[in-house]
C-alpha cells in the first residue's frame, strides 16, 4: 500500500511552485499569496482524499486553477487595479536597457489581463509550469482539443494586443 | 530567463516566457500561516454548523421564540435544506429559546492553556452547543435525548504553528436539576440527541477512574488525532475537544484544560456545578455573556462574525440548466467570509477610497464557473451577507446606486422587477459588447439586515432574468425560514 505524504512536507515542497502558477495566472503577488492560502485551506481539509490521489501535484494544481476561477471577483476585480498596483511588487530586472523591457513586460501584463481566465490559466500552465497539453487539460477539466485552442486564441490575443517593434530599421 | 535577441523579444511565446520567470518575493511563511488559519476558520465553521443544525429546525416552528436565543449576537447556523425540511422532527435539546442560567467564565488562562493554544473565540450563553462541540452532530434524525438548560463554548486555536493544526474546544453543558448523571451516560453511550462524528477509543485517564470522567480519542482527518476528555461537575459537563498531529498531545491538551476548568467552574460557585437547584438561596446568575472572539482584538477578519445558514436552492426548477454546488469536489463552490463584495461577480472592493466596508458576514455559492461552463450555458453566483444592525437599508442602497466600498465594474442598469415593488428588491442586467453578447442580471432582496444577490452570466439575457430572480427569491425564503435575528430586525 502506498503511505500518504506528510502534508507539511508535500506543501514546503510544492509551495514556491504553487506561488509562481498563482503568480503567472493573477498576475499579482497579493492575489497569488490569497489564492494560494485559499487553496491549501481546502487542501489542509481535505488532505486524506488528495493525498491517495495518483498525482498529488496534478489534483492540488487543480484545485489551484477551479479556486481561481471560481472566484470570479478576482477576474472582475483585475479590470479596476492599475498596472503601478499590478507591477509595483515585480522585481525590476538590472540590467543596461531595463527600462524597454519593464515596459514592454508592462504590456504583456495588461495584455493578460485582458484575456478570458481559461486563456490565461492555459497560458500559465504551458509557459511557467511547462505542461503537457494533456496535464493542462487534467488542470483545466475540459479536453485536449480545448486546451490548444484556449493557448492559440491567448496567443493570438496577445501578439495583436501588443505593438510590434519598429522593424523597419533593421531591415536591409 | 535571459532574452539574447530580437527575434525572440518579438515573439510572445518567449516573453511569457520571461515574465513568468522573473523573481517574486514571496512570504512563504506568512502564506502558510494565513492558509493554516483559513483552514482553522473552515473547520470551526463545520462544526459549528453541524451542531447548530438543530436549532433551524426549530426555527422553522417557531422562529420568533428562537431569536432571543440569538441574543448574543452569534447566531446558530442552519444546517442547510435538508434540515430546513426535516421540521416534523422533533429536536428535544433545542426546544429551550433562553438558557436557564449564565455560565461563568472558566475558560483556562496563562499556564493553563496548554500546546501553546490561544483564545480564539466564545459563542456567550446558550443553550444549544452540542455537549462535546467539534466532535458531535446534532443532526442525526430520530434522536432524542435530555434537555440541556445552559450552556456556552470558548475556542482556542495556535496561530503560529503554519500547518501544525492544534485546535480546542471547550464546552460546559447545563442539564436539569439532577440529570447530570443520565447527561454524562448519554453522552459516552453516544445515545443522545447529538451523534459522535468519529467512533470513539476510550482511553486510561489517570487519576480520574471514575464514572464522572471520560477520556477518548479518534482519527479525524488525515493524520490528525481529536482527544476529548469530559467530566462532570454536578449537573454540568465540562467537554474538552482537541484536534492535534498526533495523539499524545491531543490528549495532554484536552485533559490539561479539562482540570483547569473544571477546577475554575468550581470556584465560580456556580449552583448546578455542586448538584443545586437555583433557588432564593441559591440564586443562578442570569444568562448574559457576550459573545466575544479574537477578531476584535486586531483588523478586519476573514471570519465571520456570525454562521451564515445554508440557502442556496438546489431545485431544478429553481436553478435550471445550472451545475449544483458540489458536483465537481475540486471546485470551490461555497465560500464563506466576511471580505466578500454583496454582490459576488460583477462587485469589486479594491478602492479603498471607497467609503464603508465589508459586511459582518458573508457567504457565497457558485453554480458553475466560466471555464467550465460551454460558449452557451450559464452560470451563477449566489451571495448571502450580514451587515451591522440598522444599517441593511445603507447597504442595500449602496448597491443600487453603486455608492458603497464594493462597486460594480461595469455600469448595471436598473430593471422592472414584477411583483416586487420597493426599495427592498432591486433588478439589474448589463450586456457585454464583446462579440458573445452574454448578459449579467442581478437580482437582490433585503431581508432586515441581510442581503441576498444572485448574479446570473447568460448568453440569453431572458434566461439570465429569471434564473437570477427565482434564485434570490428561493434563497430569501430560505433566510428568512432559518429565523437569524439579523434578517429579522434583530
Amino acid at each position: 500500500m502506498r503511505s500518504s505524504p506528510d502534508l507539511e512536507a508535500w506543501v514546503a515542497g510544492a509551495l514556491p511552485r504553487l506561488l509562481g502558477l498563482a503568480h503567472a495566472m493573477t498576475g499579482s503577488r497579493a492575489e497569488a499569496e490569497d489564492l494560494v492560502q485559499e487553496t491549501l485551506a481546502k487542501l489542509i481539509a481535505s488532505w486524506g482524499r488528495a493525498s491517495s490521489a495518483d498525482h498529488v501535484d496534478a489534483y492540488v494544481r487543480r484545485m489551484l486553477v477551479n479556486t481561481w476561477i471560481s472566484h470570479r471577483r478576482r477576474r472582475w476585480t483585475r479590470e479596476l487595479v492599475s498596472h503601478a498596483v499590478v507591477t509595483a511588487d515585480r522585481a525590476v530586472p538590472s540590467f543596461p536597457g531595463h527600462g524597454d523591457l519593464l515596459g514592454q513586460r508592462e504590456e504583456l501584463v495588461g495584455a493578460l489581463r485582458g484575456l478570458p481566465p481559461r486563456q490565461r490559466a492555459a497560458l500559465a500552465l504551458r509557459y511557467y509550469d511547462d505542461l503537457s497539453d494533456t496535464a493542462i487539460a487534467e488542470a483545466l477539466g475540459c479536453s485536449v482539443g480545448a486546451v490548444r485552442t484556449s493557448i492559440h486564441r491567448g496567443l493570438r490575443a496577445l501578439r495583436a494586443s501588443m505593438p510590434a517593434p519598429e522593424l523597419s530599421e533593421v531591415r536591409p | 530567463m535571459k532574452i539574447d535577441s530580437f527575434e525572440e523579444m518579438h515573439d510572445v511565446e518567449a516573453r511569457l516566457r520571461s515574465l513568468y520567470d522573473a523573481p517574486v518575493p514571496f512570504d512563504m511563511d506568512a502564506v502558510m500561516a494565513g492558509a493554516a488559519r483559513r483552514a482553522r476558520h473552515r473547520r470551526r465553521a463545520r462544526t459549528v454548523s453541524a451542531a447548530g443544525g438543530a436549532l433551524v429546525a426549530v426555527g422553522v416552528i417557531a422562529a420568533a421564540a428562537l431569536a432571543a436565543t440569538f441574543d448574543t449576537g452569534h447566531p446558530r447556523p442552519a444546517g442547510g435544506p435538508a434540515s430546513v425540511t426535516r421540521r416534523a422532527e422533533p429536536i428535544q435539546g433545542a426546544r429551550l429559546a433562553k438558557p436557564l442560567y449564565g455560565m461563568p467564565d472558566v475558560a483556562p488562562r496563562g499556564p493553563q492553556l496548554v500546546g501553546g493554544v490561544r483564545f480564539f473565540s466564545d459563542t456567550g450563553d446558550g443553550p444549544g452547543a452540542a455537549p462535546a462541540l467539534g466532535a458531535q452532530s446534532c443532526q442525526e434524525p430520530g434522536r432524542t435525548g435530555l434537555q440541556q438548560v445552559a450552556s456556552r463554548n470558548w475556542s482556542f486555536s495556535k496561530d503560529d504553528n503554519h500547518l501544525d493544526r492544534r485546535e480546542v474546544d471547550l464546552t460546559l453543558t447545563g442539564w436539569p436539576h439532577g440529570r447530570g448523571s443520565a447527561a454524562m451516560r448519554e453522552l459516552v453511550g453516544d445515545t443522545g440527541e447529538c451523534a459522535f462524528l468519529h467512533r470513539q477509543t476510550p482511553l486510561a485517564w489517570p487519576g480520574h477512574a471514575s464514572p464522572d470522567h471520560w477520556l477518548a480519542v479518534s482519527g479525524v482527518s488525515g493524520d490528525d488525532r481529536q482527544a476529548l476528555a469530559v467530566t462532570r461537575v454536578g449537573d454540568v459537563l465540562v467537554t474538552v475537544v482537541s484536534t492535534a498531529p498526533n495523539e499524545k498531545v491531543a490528549v495532554q491538551m484536552a485533559t490539561g484544560m479539562n482540570d483547569a476548568a473544571v477546577a475554575r467552574l468550581r470556584e465560580s460557585g456556580l449552583p448546578a456545578a455542586a448538584g443545586s437547584a437555583c433557588s432564593a438561596s441559591t440564586p443562578c446568575p442570569p444568562a448574559s455573556a457576550k459573545a466575544r472572539d479574537a477578531r476584535t482584538n486586531g483588523p478586519k477578519a476573514l471570519v465571520n462574525a456570525w454562521v451564515v445558514p445554508d440557502v442556496h436552492p438546489t431545485d431544478p426548477v429553481v436553478i435550471g440548466p445550472l451545475p449544483a454546488p458540489g458536483s465537481d469536489p475540486a471546485v470551490v463552490d461555497d465560500t464563506q467570509s466576511a471580505a466578500i463584495p454583496p454582490v459576488m461577480g460583477p462587485q469589486s472592493c479594491q478602492d479603498s477610497r471607497r467609503p464603508g466596508g465589508f459586511p459582518d458576514a458573508g457567504r457565497s455559492w457558485d453554480y458553475g464557473n466560466s471555464m467550465l461552463t460551454p460558449p452557451g450555458g450559464s452560470d451563477a453566483t449566489l451571495t448571502v451577507t450580514g451587515w451591522s444592525e440598522g444599517t441593511g437599508p445603507r447597504a442595500m442602497a449602496d448597491i443600487v446606486h453603486d455608492t458603497g466600498f464594493c462597486q460594480f465594474v461595469r455600469p448595471m442598469r436598473t430593471q422592472a422587477w414584477a411583483g416586487h415593488p420597493g426599495a427592498d428588491h432591486w433588478l439589474a442586467t448589463w450586456t457585454d459588447t464583446a462579440a458573445t453578447k452574454r448578459v449579467t442580471a442581478v437580482a437582490v432582496t433585503r431581508l432586515g439586515d441581510v442581503l441576498v444577490a444572485t448574479s446570473v452570466t447568460s448568453p440569453d439575457r431572458r434566461t439570465a432574468v429569471r434564473l437570477a430572480t427565482s434564485m434570490t427569491d428561493d434563497a430569501a425564503g430560505r433566510v428568512r425560514a432559518s429565523g437569524i435575528p439579523a434578517a429579522q430586525g434583530r
